[in-house]
């Protein structure tokens, strides 16, 4: 029996450049950047490290915390995510409770302790007891602790009542393309019907706004213009700066699209990921881990390198990531990289992290049902390693038959998901 | 029945003792677990030193994973395939700080009243740090780190972080083997290691008291099932996640019947799973209250996402010793995931 197809009928948002699909697609086309100073309330007034930050907008995140709040509690992680899960399932038109084994698959981040409770309980040596005072049963924010990981999908489930799989996956910045990549290959091999996945993160807290300054991964900002403190693919480029934010979307088997009448967005053509098993915090410098997981996501859903128009690549802005991804989609492409576009949305977005490849699989399906690709934001100045169409300054209206998004992780997880047009004979679906 | 997806070529388990006393009381049943000497590797649960950032970056349920997959991979042989098509599949749970890495930064952070002050950690107590702390927080690294030391470099992926996480690793490196996505997959998990955030959490999440928890790693390698398996041989065949909330039969039963359809129906000779009411109801209810039950938490303590490896790996330790025929594999978390594996012991 053929594996079924797998079809995109839902999207969901929520990232600093707003929450309404269309609205940030534009906007990245148009070139928009949501980068500034932080500003976050409770943050901002203690002078963070860490100078650069693309956050939600303030009504946006009031917003969530009013509607989901009282589930979601303050983890941001969890609000966005929630949030644009079930974007993703009323743009669908789904019914949670006409699909009770609906799978939530959401890529997550770790999540972050509260300093000032954790020190409550520190004095000369870790006080046990001193922590265990207070803490409220079923209110798993009194630990101070990180929620766990699954948090943002089993509210998600237990919100919609599903009864299907719900699982974190816990990959870092490969998250979101491997938790599609999952429930892609679920719907495929026929174990659900239907899901919703992506994911979420947000790391604006005491604890991330240190994290990457102590990994030395930061950009550096200009005070006077911290949104052009990320570049990927320039000469200047000097680092990430961190974003935060969730995009999801609803997969479905073809056949279950069909019968409940949705309309169909594009459909899912090939998931491929690897290891680069070469250091923690670098890629191969050849992109060998990235190509090899280019090349299986082409073979997945026998799709050729000349298939493929646009790749949203991984583009971190950091010294090491970019031209070894570009090295990669010349070693999976070959001579038709040239004729790629290849852009980046973190000079605009920052980098959503757990959420990053969520939000670019959205802008993917966006591509190509739009026909236009947003361009490389701050890329004023190409690097000479990264040589191929990054189209900087605005987006550009083109044919988009199929896309690639990438997403590579701090400990070498490579993920990479093929989405195309949907036509009727399965141009896309050649297995 | 169906043919198996993968099967077990080998298979390791770590116990820490330490802190954990529900390893003490092991079940006659499950004492060739601990027996299993030759499948339990050696874990330095020492502080790794400054000097020495892989040791760091693993953290201490990266090292027992590391050791557990480290071993499988040998006892197996994958070592002999072409890396790219070894797949890595990993459940974690949790990773909370270590107090003892947090509290320097803490201290310096502090007001002249003790309080923390989010000015000063910002201003530079968060320097109190080690540099690659945050690397340690992350789930993927430690399993990034075991890749590099075993140069895996195939199908791969991270679930955190309950009971279900660990069925589902098992399943998705299944599935890579079947559709030939890789000829060999290590799948890994760590247990909930005991102490003080542990139990902390635990009690927050409602986890009963009368289900203490138990710390480990453990560690399988699935492959192409030969034929004939040979006697004892434990093959996956089909399985599947699910979602509840609190004690829902009806959740269990949704579990049971898809795993067992996925699999041809076979009936279980064994079922696998822990002792709760609300399960007893569901077996009752699908007409499988007679089968005989073991119950792996009530002598070692819950396992969270090594829940599931550790059922596989004592069937694997003891071939011939368990019923041939089809076992159910049943997990549950505390936020509500379940998990049913359908396994066959040739």
């Amino acid at each position: 029996m053929s594996p079924r197809r797998v079809v995109v009928t839902g999207l969901g948002l929520v990232t600093p450049l707003g929450d309404d699909v269309d609205v940030v697609f534009d906007r990245l086309v148009a070139g928009d950047v949501a980068v500034r100073a932080p500003r976050r309330p409770g943050l901002a007034e203690h002078a963070p490290p860490t100078h650069a930050l693309a956050e939600l907008p303030d009504d946006l995140l009031e917003r969530l915390h009013r509607e989901l709040g009282a589930d979601a509690g303050h983890d941001v992680r969890t609000l966005a995510g929630v949030a644009a899960a079930e974007q993703a399932l009323r743009h669908a038109q789904l019914d949670p409770a006409s699909a009770p084994r609906l799978g939530v698959v959401l890529g997550s981040g770790p999540g972050h302790f509260d300093p000032a409770r954790l020190a409550a309980a520190a004095n000369a040596t870790f006080d046990v007891a001193r922590y265990a005072e207070g803490l409220a049963p079923g209110q798993p924010e009194s630990l101070g602790l990180p929620r766990r990981a699954e948090a943002p999908a089993s509210l998600v489930a237990r919100r919609a009542g599903t009864r299907g799989p719900v699982h974190a996956v816990t990959t870092a910045c490969a998250a979101s393309n491997q938790a599609l990549g999952i429930a892609y290959r679920m719907i495929r091999r026929g174990e659900i019907d239907v899901a919703v996945a992506g994911g979420s993160d947000s790391m604006v807290n005491p604890q991330g706004l240190v994290f990457f300054v102590l990994l030395g991964a930061s950009a550096h900002v200009d005070p006077s213009d911290p949104a052009s403190a990320c570049r990927p693919f320039d000469r200047k480029r000097s680092g990430l700066v961190m974003g935060e934010g969730a995009g999801c979307a609803v997969l479905e088997s073809l056949e279950h699209a069909r019968a409940r009448g949705a309309t169909i967005l594009a459909e899912v053509t090939g998931y491929g990921t690897t290891l680069d098993a070469w250091r923690i915090t670098a890629p191969e410098p050849e992109g060998k881990g990235a190509a090899h997981a280019m090349r299986a996501a082409l073979a997945d859903g026998g799709l050729e390198p000349g298939d493929v128009d646009f790749v949203n690549a991984h583009g971190t802005g950091t010294k090491r990531n970019d031209p070894a991804e570009v090295h990669a989609v010349k070693g999976a492409f070959g001579e038709h990289a040239s004729r790629l576009a290849v852009t980046s949305s973190k000079g605009a977005l920052g980098h959503l992290l757990s959420g990053a490849a969520g939000v670019a699989f959205v802008a993917c399906v966006s591509a190509v049902q739009r026909q236009a690709v947003p361009p490389t934001a701050n890329l004023a100045d190409p690097d000479r390693h990264c040589d191929l169409d990054h189209v900087p300054g605005t987006g550009r209206a083109m044919p988009v038959r199929a896309a690639m998004n990438d997403a590579f992780a701090f400990g070498g997880q490579n993920a990479c998901l093929l989405v195309s047009r949907f036509e009727e004979a399965g141009r896309g679906s050649k297995r | 029945m169906t043919e198996p997806l993968a099967t077990v070529l080998a298979s390791a388990f770590h116990a820490n003792g330490e802190g954990a006393p529900a390893w003490r009381d092991v079940p006659a049943d499950w004492g060739p677990l601990l027996a299993a000497r030759g499948r339990t590797p050696d874990v330095d649960d020492e502080p790794p030193g400054e000097d020495d950032p892989a040791l760091r970056v693993l953290g201490p349920h990266g090292r027992q994973l590391g050791a557990v997959l480290g071993a499988v991979h040998e006892a197996g042989g994958a070592a002999t395939l072409d890396r790219d098509a070894v797949g890595l599949f990993v459940a974690t749970d949790v990773v909370d700080p270590e107090p003892d890495d947090i509290l320097p930064a803490l201290r310096a952070s502090a007001d002249k009243e003790g309080g923390f002050d989010l000015t000063r950690f910002f201003a530079g107590g968060f320097r109190s740090l080690h540099p690659l702390w945050p690397l340690a927080q992350l789930n993927n690294v430690a399993v990034g780190q075991v890749a590099i030391d075993l140069a895996v470099r195939g199908e791969n992926a991270v679930f955190g972080s309950e009971a279900d996480a660990g069925v589902r690793a098992l399943l998705e490196a299944a599935w890579s083997v079947q559709e030939g996505h890789a000829r060999a997959a290590l799948v890994g998990a760590t247990a909930p290691r005991a102490g003080a955030f542990a139990e902390a959490r635990a009690y927050v999440e409602g986890w009963p008291a009368d289900r203490p928890l138990g710390q480990g790693a453990c560690a399988v390698l699935l492959g192409t099932s030969p034929a004939p398996r040979p006697r004892g041989a434990v093959s996956i065949l089909a399985g599947t996640t699910g979602h509840g909330t609190g004690d829902d039969a009806t959740a269990w039963e949704d579990v049971i019947e898809h795993a067992l359809s996925s699999a041809g129906g076979p009936t279980p000779v064994v079922v696998h799973a822990p002792g709760e009411p609300a399960l007893t109801e569901a077996l009752g209810a699908l007409g499988m209250a007679s089968i005989e039950r073991r119950d792996l938490e009530a002598g070692v303590g819950h396992l969270g996402p090594a829940s599931a490896l550790a059922v596989l790996a004592v069937l694997d330790a003891r071939p011939g010793n368990e019923p041939a025929g089809a076992h159910l594999l049943l997990v549950r978390g505390p936020n509500g995931g379940r998990g049913a594996l359908v396994l066959e012991v040739a």
